[in-house]
């Protein structure tokens, strides 16, 4: 859910500039940083999980405080509405409604895959901060799809999945277009595009993001934001185990 | 009429002395012990290894849809299961088709999880000898929403029978998966990797559980004669029934092992030949020294006019004679032996949970083939007849007044 959360950086990047000036990286890091940190969201997504000849479709509902909390509630389909996931800070529950049971997800279940879907569950919880974890290089304007590429590099003793993280910004470095994630072992192991560009709470965000494995030919997995709502109301109550239960 | 009077001869010599006879007879006796229980115990040790091996999990070959193995996606299964356990059935070179299914799951008795593998069972193919639950009775098995848990799982969880657990998986398509239980016990089998991670279901609630209704993830073959896996295996490959489905042998399914018990194998062998010759050396000392400390009374007897080549013939005969009444004494006290042990099988020091690559080896129980008497008869007698060859050559080239002088 690396992905949901990155998504959330990009829904607060503000109105690209028609200047094709050189990125300041710095700002474009620190920027990336404060929008993934906004301070309460709802977002209603539906996810695609292409896996060889599967396919599964979900709707899910979101909330959120910062970085530190979310609710995952599935809604569709009816097989699996009421499945949630609870974020608090570095820990994971997910509940089942067929036995109305919540589990908390041991670290050795950090690399699962999150539902069925090609996001981890440490995706999810991870925390990664483009200013405090990578170095960001500037490599140079690209031309497919136009705009600059940006080098993220994993700083030496920082531990996480990734590597390095190629970057396509948009002209302006507002809109990111494509990333390129390489592991540990500099492979390129996930590519992730955005696309249409949308405007929710004055912010215009690409909605719809695909994922594709690397590792695995067919395996893909997609996300489309069909609401966001930044600021709304979301009471702290919303992140406890009991509502989890209720919801 | 010589070979009568030769042959009586032998004997009487054999009988002056039966001090050294009994010598000569009690060094093959133990050489021919020696041989037949070590050639048994290599038979028991291959064979425990090899039946711990291919015993519970691996069996000696395996199905799986392609691809199964390198990813163990749960839609990768085997679909109409029956079908195919049916046509497999029918094939006279194998004797059991074990059909299994997996999921990786998260258990939990409370709030906190632990990361588990549940295996769905065949339970009437499972609770007979080789099988993963050769020790349990019917009555102990699960029933409907019922589990068996890994001992050392359930230890660590701190599960009792009677608990319930859930269970949080995903189904074959990928949606969630739960369920609700109860531990009917714990149990603790041949297999580290079961005891520590298992939960074990029957395959009809695991194949509910994952949503794929007679699909499985494996379906494991034992064969009649192991030594015909090979055109077994090549005989399915061209089944049109299995077309699409991987077969292997247990040796691409686990080149580790096999490549292990030919090493056990080979590292045997040159032991049984250090064992063959130490045996040897034992029955040719005893023969050379019981035909060098007569060479006083041959020359008695070459100076009485005993033409050498009579000499000869009696050593020899003696030779045979001692040999054959050692060898045939050894193979009986040493066949006795094999028969105890291998009615009562040993324990490896009484060691109740040795263990080997997470697989835990059951009582030994050594073994001999017809084979093995035959070679072991055949090497005590070549080595008897080598060994008066000597001093028979000898007794040619003695000088009577020489010989009678010493």
């Amino acid at each position: 859910m690396r992905a949901f959360f990155t998504l959330a950086v990009l829904l607060s990047l503000g109105m690209p500039s028609a200047a094709a000036t050189e990125p300041d990286l710095s700002a474009l890091a620190r920027r990336l940083d404060d929008l993934y940190r906004s301070d309460t969201c709802i977002a209603r997504l539906e996810l695609i999980a292409q896996n060889g000849p599967q396919s599964r479709h979900l709707q899910i509902k979101s909330w959120s405080r910062g970085r530190e909390k979310a609710l995952l509630l599935i809604e569709a389909p009816a097989r699996e509405a009421g499945n949630a996931t609870l974020k608090i800070g570095n820990n994971l529950w997910n509940y089942l409604p067929n036995i109305a049971r919540t589990i908390r997800i041991p670290p050795s279940m950090m690399l699962a895959s999150w539902m069925g879907t090609d996001i981890t569950n440490d995706d999810l919880v991870k925390e990664s901060s483009y200013a405090g974890d990578f170095v960001l290089t500037l490599e140079g304007r690209a031309a497919e799809p136009k705009g600059w590429i940006v080098l993220c590099t994993a700083k030496p003793g920082v531990v996480g999945r990734w590597q390095k993280i190629r970057l396509w910004v948009d002209d302006s470095a507002q809109l990111p277009l494509r990333m390129e994630y390489f592991d540990r072992r500099g492979r390129r192991a996930r590519t992730q595009t955005f696309d249409s560009v949308r405007e929710f709470s004055g912010r215009r965000v690409p909605t719809h993001m695909v994922f594709k494995n690397e590792d695995e030919e067919g395996r893909v997995t997609e996300i489309r934001y069909l609401d966001l709502q930044y600021g709304a109301r979301v009471p702290e109550s919303t992140f406890s185990l009991s509502r989890l239960e209720k919801k | 009429m010589a070979f009568s009077t030769d042959l009586r001869i032998a004997f009487r010599n054999l009988g002056r002395n039966p001090k050294r006879t009994a010598l000569g007879v009690g060094a093959i006796f133990l050489a021919q012990v020696a041989v037949l229980w070590f050639m048994s115990f290599i038979h028991g040790y291959e064979n425990l290894v090899f039946e711990a091996v291919t015993g519970p999990m691996l069996g000696h070959a395996q199905i799986h849809a392609e691809q199964y193995r390198k990813k163990h996606e749960l839609w990768n299964s085997i679909n109409q299961a029956s079908h195919l356990m049916t046509h497999l059935e029918k094939n006279p070179a194998i004797n059991q088709v074990v059909p299994r299914a997996y999921a990786p799951v998260l258990a939990a008795l409370q709030e906190n999880g632990e990361t588990a593998l549940i295996t769905g069972l065949d339970w009437d193919k499972e609770i007979h000898a080789q099988g993963l639950l050769e020790d349990f009775l019917p009555k102990d098995l699960p029933g409907s929403g019922e589990v068996l848990l890994g001992a050392n799982l359930a230890q660590v969880m701190g599960v009792k029978p009677g608990d319930t657990l859930a269970l949080i998986g995903q189904s074959a398509d990928g949606a969630p998966a739960g369920g609700l239980f109860k531990v009917k016990g714990t149990v603790s089998t041949a297999l580290d990797s079961v005891n520590r991670k298992g939960i074990l279901m029957s395959l009809p609630a695991l194949q509910k559980f994952l949503g794929m209704p007679d699909g499985v993830h494996e379906i494991m073959l034992r064969v009649k004669t192991p030594a015909e896996l090979p055109s077994l295996i090549a005989a399915l490959r061209h089944d049109p029934d299995l077309r699409g489905l991987e077969i292997l042998s247990w040796q691409t399914l686990q080149p580790q092992l096999a490549t292990l018990l030919k090493t056990f194998a080979q590292e045997n062998r040159f032991i049984l030949v250090l064992i063959f010759i130490t045996a040897a050396a034992g029955i040719a000392n005893t023969m050379l020294m019981a035909g060098f400390e007569r060479t006083h009374e041959f020359g008695v007897l070459l100076a009485l006019g005993c033409r050498p080549r009579r000499l000869i013939t009696t050593l020899i005969y003696e030779s045979l004679a001692l040999g054959l009444s050692g060898v045939l004494l050894g193979t009986l006290a040493g066949a006795g032996l094999v028969a105890w042990e291998f009615s009562h099988g040993l324990t490896f020091g009484g060691l109740k949970d040795f263990a080997m690559m997470g697989i835990r080896l059951k009582a030994l129980h050594p073994f001999l083939l017809p084979s093995d008497i035959i070679r072991s008869v055949l090497c005590v007698a070549i080595t008897a007849l080598l060994a008066s060859w000597w001093p028979a050559e000898r007794v040619v080239k003695l000088n009577p007044l020489e010989a009678m002088r010493s």
